[in-house]
């Protein structure tokens, strides 16, 4: 009898092992196809990470959830056979040219942030490469997985901050005003880095009120418009929009031709996504001097009047409205034919057939040509001990051959105009990232406004849902803006 | 006392003996609980009385030690705060569906899974599964579930629903969450009240037999009541564990707390406060401490509710 129960016992036992190593594998499947649409960032802040870009400013805002997802290089997951290729290619080159410096030496402790193991593997290319370049400094490298700024944030406030650390163009003021950055120019003067050879409006984002600059940027993003060449073929459209109103034209045709469950533009309420159209409508949100908010402008409201007003027109849906976690994931999916992302896009797509479907344009023109800039910079804590040899290893991360192996791979776009045209002439199809460089404004606002997106999107998400009308929602926002000004 | 001592043996003890062996006992006592009362008193004493402290101060985000005095003015922020307002009342909300479900659910359960069925064992294990499982891995399996061509849309559309986007959707997105919520916690609730049903003598319902009661009324005039001190406790357990719902909220809305506002619970509040905003880590503190009043207030009222004489 009992062994009968025992057989009987062991069988259960057998029955549900089985159904907890299913559902084991059918976690796994779900991170793993999370991954791609997360901008590969891996494990749990992958979903997260997806949808993070739908709130975040897509690439670069670190201030969400998924710092890993969130980062200008975010997208990560390139194509594996150019990395490979170019990366050895570029390390070669690299490592010739150098001669050891043994003059500077000391201790570096530099915090970085992980969005893919592409990504991965080239910091710790760059870091064996300065191993060799600078042999007495000792470089210990900790990986924060995600919520980057937040942990950054707690370990300074702790004491405990790490000499060279990532920040983003959005936050950067509230670091620089909180005294936490060192500024860089006379270790520049000492280690002849010229910050004329980066662009200028990026070095711009990390200038403080007193011009002097805290960070080197490592690399940058814009938004640009991503649109599917078979959908636009479809509806016989025969030339990409190149105005605001040759969009909305197009998108009209578009919705003519496509199925149920899509939409001619997938477009969320998001704030990032919004204010490339105010510029273009010559508006902003908040004024340049950072004293007044232009919310309650004409730019504003004409800005918004058009990207709310696709939606109403039934010519954009939401990304979750079509399925997908973020508006570049519904393109991939081929769920919508025009998403405004920026190069963090490329990688995930890269990874599905849609790729050779897809092209990318500068966002159509509206009163005046204009979009968003996303970067992050390398910046050196105030309380560094071996302030010499951070800056050595700082100015080393984003010097040209190093930063060439970040965008050989295409993970983002080189913070030195010098690398510009050898970055076009391997990526020609991503010349309207670079293009859209000139005429960009940063993905910034002031100091007090690091956390801002995050408090206006809820007013553009009531507008969107239709539980606010859209005076309502303008007047909240300028007083968002107003009070985070005083 | 828990040592125990050989009667016998006991008998040819001295007094003194017996003296120093009770002392002994005592500080067995205090050595067993020392590292718990440590690991108490690093890990939440000692932040409860640092935030009460931080709760005062205007508080530099990059250096906490770089504080000035401000009295109650963070207090009187938090509470004129429309942001805390929405706060509380999500968690309110949550507390009271997530807590009734899920205290009624397991209560189902458990008296389920205590009769002789076949393969009971299977069952109890599977009930439980969801609570040792990580909630932020739940969280994203849900997130899969919620989508808008997800598992359960494609369930509802069966049946010529046309499903909403569940967590994209200001009317949906907190009820998502009590919906996975519920499904985590109910198997721990279910386990503590299995243990509470085993507790209760056979006796007592073979006596309600022979009076002729019936199992409807052997459920309301035995069970039920002999149950009273478990109810208390999973209501108090699920009371504080909604309160203080963050991780399920901030996976599902991304770390927004979004859409609209909707999933922005108490502690998400606090969180935004301590890490999104610049200098508000007195904003947070004092935030926590109103939280930390209100669980007291409504954990003590809920004792006069559940006032327990029974004796079995």
């Amino acid at each position: 009898m009992s062994t009968i129960k025992g057989l009987r016992r062991v069988s259960w036992l057998a029955v549900f092992s089985l159904l907890v190593a299913m559902l084991l594998v059918a976690c796994g499947d779900a991170t793993n196809t999370a991954g791609p649409a997360a901008g590969g960032s891996t494990a749990t802040t992958a979903a997260a990470g997806g949808a993070a870009m739908t709130t975040a400013a897509g690439g670069a805002a670190m201030t969400t959830a998924a710092g890993g997802a969130a980062m200008t290089t975010a997208a990560a997951g390139a194509a594996m056979t150019t990395a490979a290729g170019g990366a050895a290619m570029t390390t070669a080159a690299a490592g010739a040219a150098m001669t050891p410096n043994t003059t500077v030496s000391g201790n570096v402790r530099i915090s970085t942030a992980t969005s893919s193991p592409e990504e991965d593997a080239i910091v710790d290319q760059q870091l064996a490469n300065f191993a060799k370049a600078y042999p007495n400094i000792k470089v210990q490298r900790e990986v924060i997985a995600s919520d980057y700024d937040t942990k950054i944030k707690t370990l300074i406030a702790g004491g405990n901050a790490p000499d060279i650390f990532y920040v983003d163009s959005l936050i950067a003021p509230d670091y620089i005003n909180g005294k936490v950055l060192e500024p860089l120019n006379s270790y520049a003067d000492k280690f002849k880095v010229n910050l004329g050879d980066f662009y200028p409006n990026l070095i711009k984002a990390f200038t403080g009120p007193d011009n002097m600059a805290y960070g080197l940027p490592k690399d940058h993003n814009t938004l640009v418009m991503f649109y599917n060449k078979e959908m636009f073929q479809k509806a016989g459209i025969t030339s990409v929009p190149t105005t605001i109103d040759e969009l909305k034209a197009a998108l009209t045709k578009l919705k003519g031709t496509m199925p149920a469950g899509t939409a001619p533009l997938a477009a969320d309420p998001d704030l990032a996504r919004v204010l490339p159209w105010v510029y273009e409508y010559n508006g902003g949100i908040v004024a340049p001097d950072g004293k007044s908010s232009l919310a309650s402008g004409d730019g504003f409201k004409k800005g918004l009047d058009f990207y709310y007003g696709l939606r109403k027109d039934g010519l954009s849906k939401k990304a979750s409205e079509l399925g997908a976690d973020w508006a570049g994931d519904a393109l991939i999916k081929e769920k919508a034919a025009v998403a405004f992302e920026g190069g963090w896009l490329i990688p995930p797509l890269n990874k599905t057939p849609t790729k050779d479907k897809v092209g990318i344009a500068p966002l159509p023109k509206g009163d005046v040509q204009a979009t968003l800039d996303f970067t992050v910079a390398y910046v050196m804590s105030a309380k560094a001990k071996d302030k010499d040899a951070t800056f050595a290893l700082l100015s080393f991360l984003t010097s040209e051959s190093q930063q060439r192996l970040l965008s050989d791979i295409g993970l983002a776009l080189p913070s030195r105009s010098a690398l510009t045209d050898g970055f076009v002439q391997k990526f020609p199809e991503r010349k309207a990232l670079v293009d859209s460089t000139t005429f960009a404004k940063p993905w910034q606002f002031g100091p007090g406004f690091g956390g801002f997106a995050d408090k206006i999107n809820p007013e553009l998400q009531s507008l969107f849902s239709g539980s606010k009308p859209e005076d309502q929602v303008i007047k909240n926002i300028d007083g968002l803006v107003k009070g985070q000004l005083q | 006392m828990a040592r125990s001592v050989n009667p016998a043996q006991a008998a040819v003890m001295t007094g003194s003996s017996l003296a120093r062996q009770k002392l002994m006992d005592k500080w067995a006592g205090v050595l067993f609980v020392l590292p718990a009362l440590i690991f108490f008193m690093v890990f939440t004493a000692y932040p409860i009385v640092y935030g009460l402290f931080l709760s005062l101060f205007k508080i530099n985000t990059f250096n906490i030690d770089d504080r000035t005095f401000v009295g109650l003015d963070n207090f009187s922020k938090v509470l004129v705060s429309d942001d805390f307002h929405t706060a509380l009342l999500n968690t309110a909300v949550f507390s009271f569906f997530v807590v009734t479900i899920q205290t009624v659910l397991s209560l189902l359960l458990a008296v389920a899974v205590n009769q002789k069925i076949r393969g009971k064992t299977f069952f109890r294990t599977a009930f439980f599964f969801p609570s040792i499982s990580s909630s932020v891995v739940i969280s994203i399996i849900f997130l899969w579930v919620f989508n808008q061509n997800g598992l359960l849309n494609y369930g509802l559309s069966m049946f010529g629903i046309h499903g909403p986007t569940w967590v994209d959707d200001p009317k949906t997105a907190l009820p998502s969450i009590m919906g996975l919520n519920i499904w985590t916690t109910s198997g721990t609730m279910m386990i503590l009240y299995l243990a509470a049903l085993q507790d209760i003598p056979a006796h007592l319902y073979e006596a309600a037999s022979v009076d002729g009661a019936t199992p409807v009324q052997r459920f309301f005039r035995i069970t039920l009541p002999l149950l009273t001190p478990t109810t208390f406790f999973v209501v108090t357990l699920g009371l504080i564990g909604t309160f203080q719902v963050f991780d399920q909220a901030f996976v599902i809305s991304n770390g927004s707390g979004g859409p609209e506002k909707s999933t922005l619970t108490a502690v998400f509040y606090i969180y935004q406060q301590a890490f999104k905003e610049s200098n508000h880590m007195g904003i947070a503190a004092a935030g926590s401490v109103v939280l930390l009043a209100i669980i007291m207030v409504v954990t003590v009222l809920q004792k006069f509710l559940f006032k327990t004489d029974q004796e079995y």
